[in-house]
């Protein structure tokens, strides 16, 4: 699969840019671009964010994951606490970024 | 695919565990990994992150040091910061991890 021009790939690390996350990502999609997110590190505490669901309202199920061994780390539970917008299958490992820069023509790091 | 040359620049030893795992990943996606450990005062590595680092380097990846000494017990690749300048000219991602750098030094209590 090529990468896709239209897409944009969001890979986050920090916890402290929910802002910029879902007004890019919003941004993106009223442009009539697709946005593919993957969070880890501690970017996963931004599931219990207030705001998360509008994040998982923008993104396709299979184009929004978070890294389910940082999940862990962080003290959450992947298997009985899955977010709130999410589904388990969302739950992903690093890999996902792989195909997160395989997909997406666009790519940046928050 | 093509595989890309992916740098992954880890401010501080808060960010090893995570940075060389995401490495590690994109290695198995059949990219070049480099995670660079940046102005060093890094402790020794748990055997976790050691392996991982061995297998970055098995799957035709680097793992790189600018600046300090590198961790007991791992090998890294040291570079000078001009050096990994030349080096991320070649890069096709560049992945900065972590938080914003903090404005206030912590208290004593969170030194260690």
């Amino acid at each position: 699969m090529s990468a896709d021009p239209n897409k944009l790939g969001i890979f986050v690390t920090s916890p402290q840019h929910m802002d910029h996350l879902i007004g890019i990502a919003h941004a993106a999609v009223r442009a009539g671009k697709k946005v593919m997110v993957f969070l880890t590190f501690k970017s996963v505490h931004l599931t219990k964010h207030k705001d998360f669901i509008k994040l998982a309202n923008l993104c396709d199920v299979g184009d929004l994951a978070i890294c389910a061994d940082s999940y862990t780390c962080e003290g959450y539970d992947p298997e009985a606490d899955i977010p709130k917008g999410l589904v388990p299958s969302q739950m992903r490992t690093q890999a996902y970024h792989g195909a997160v820069l395989e997909e997406c023509g666009k790519y940046l790091v928050l | 695919m093509a595989s890309k040359k992916i740098y992954i620049l880890l401010p501080n030893r808060m960010y090893a565990g995570d940075g060389v795992r995401s490495a590690l990943g994109q290695a198995v996606e059949n990219h070049y990994a480099y995670p660079v450990f940046m102005h060093g005062e890094y402790p020794r590595f748990s055997e976790y992150v050691t392996e991982n680092i061995d297998w970055i380097k098995d799957m035709e990846g680097d793992v790189l040091n600018v600046g300090g000494e590198p961790p007991e017990g791992v090998e890294l690749t040291s570079l000078t910061l001009e050096e990994l300048g030349e080096r991320l000219r070649e890069a096709d991602v560049i992945i900065p991890y972590g938080l914003k750098k903090q404005t206030k030094a912590p208290p004593p209590a969170c030194a260690d």
